[in-house]
């Protein structure tokens, strides 16, 4: 099929783009100099950091739902891609949330509570990497278990909170 | 499209709120494209690298402004332009106008489809000279209005134009002789 330069050049755009760049070099370089400009915030800044943060814990403000707050998105996007993938994945967001509850009545420390939170944020961004991919890529059976993965692993940290919790607990009962 | 346009506001407010791995995710989702645009432009593989970082912290520093007026694959397209023009007038490269505008059109330099490739392409575009690819790379594929362009690099609408053109004759030509050398060869 004959075809002419502008044709060719809109119909292949995307392929078109076959170079490849250092990439991790390139974003060592992106987050140095980011990590620079953070350092020089001015020190009235830092202080209103400090002390947003002390309010913020002498509050007792609890975060463990933060992986939950705004879940619409995100199932959205995979009830459109995979409806058994979405209804696994809401099944295990309820069994989290549920298993978060009993951590809160159980009556957890604070530094069990900051421990667990920056767990859970941290598999939170696991979570949106594999939605992100799956967004590009379709529903794959790795991305999948790595989206499945990602709720097996906040359990197994609640699960091992609470046994660490319970088992405080009994320490205190027995003495 | 929109659980996309879901997906993808949710990972700027997290990069807006200094989470690395989600502003490493939207860096992974953009660069390869806007690295191929820097190449495109500048035609130097480490002056590219160096434009693609100024790019990303252009657009992490200035996300918080982005509000959806385009999308945001044509905000980012946005910046990276700017940032190759920016290198470019620092290099002060010239467009001079080569006169004539001939009518673009069809017909003589028609392609078998199968007989070029995307390959072929890129590597012809970069071998153009500096002033006509510029103006090539922001019309024909980034879709530049010539009257956009001449605003930007200062020049006249028909400065563009017929650099443009420039480039596409110039193109055309170097595509005939690569599909000419991929033919198979005649047995005597």
């Amino acid at each position: 099929m004959k075809t002419n330069l502008d044709s060719y050049i809109d119909k292949y755009r995307d392929r078109l783009d076959i170079e490849r760049p250092d990439e991790e070099r390139v974003w060592k370089g992106i987050t140095a100099r980011m990590d620079q400009r953070k350092r020089i915030l001015p020190g009235w800044y830092r202080v209103a950091a400090s002390i947003l943060l002390v309010i913020a814990v002498g509050t007792g403000i609890i975060l463990l739902q933060r992986s939950h707050r705004d879940p619409t998105a995100g199932q959205q996007l995979l009830a459109g891609i995979s409806p058994e993938l979405a209804r696994q994945d809401s099944a295990c967001r309820i069994t989290v949330i549920q298993k978060l509850k009993t951590v809160k009545e159980a009556g957890i420390s604070r530094d069990q509570r900051q421990f667990l939170q920056s767990e859970l944020d941290r598999l939170d961004n696991q979570y949106l990497e594999y939605l992100a991919d799956i967004q590009i890529l379709g529903d794959q059976p790795k991305i999948a278990g790595g989206i499945l993965r990602c709720h097996e692993k906040k359990l197994r940290i609640i699960d091992k909170t609470l046994y660490e919790i319970n088992k405080t607990k009994c320490n205190e009962n027995h003495y | 499209m929109g659980k996309q346009n879901d997906v993808l506001a949710s990972l700027i407010k997290d990069c807006i709120a200094g989470n690395r791995p989600a502003q490493y995710r939207l860096y992974r989702l953009y660069s390869a494209a806007m690295f191929n645009i820097c190449m495109r432009m500048v035609n130097d593989k480490t002056e590219a690298e160096d434009l693609l970082q100024e790019i990303f912290l252009k657009v992490f520093r200035d996300l918080g402004k982005f509000r959806g007026d385009c999308t945001f694959g044509v905000w980012v397209k946005r910046i990276t332009i700017n940032q190759c023009l920016s290198y470019l007038r620092k290099r002060k490269l010239a467009f001079a106008d080569l006169g004539q505008i001939q009518e673009e059109g069809l017909g003589e330099d028609a392609y078998e489809e199968d007989t070029i490739t995307p390959e072929m392409v890129h590597e012809s575009i970069k071998s153009l000279p500096d002033s006509c690819r510029v103006i090539f790379v922001m019309h024909q594929m980034e879709d530049y209005k010539h009257r956009e362009i001449a605003a930007m690099l200062r020049v006249s609408e028909s400065t563009s134009k017929s650099q443009f053109q420039h480039a596409r004759k110039l193109l055309q030509a170097d595509l005939k002789k690569k599909c000419h050398e991929n033919e198979p060869g005649l047995v005597y």
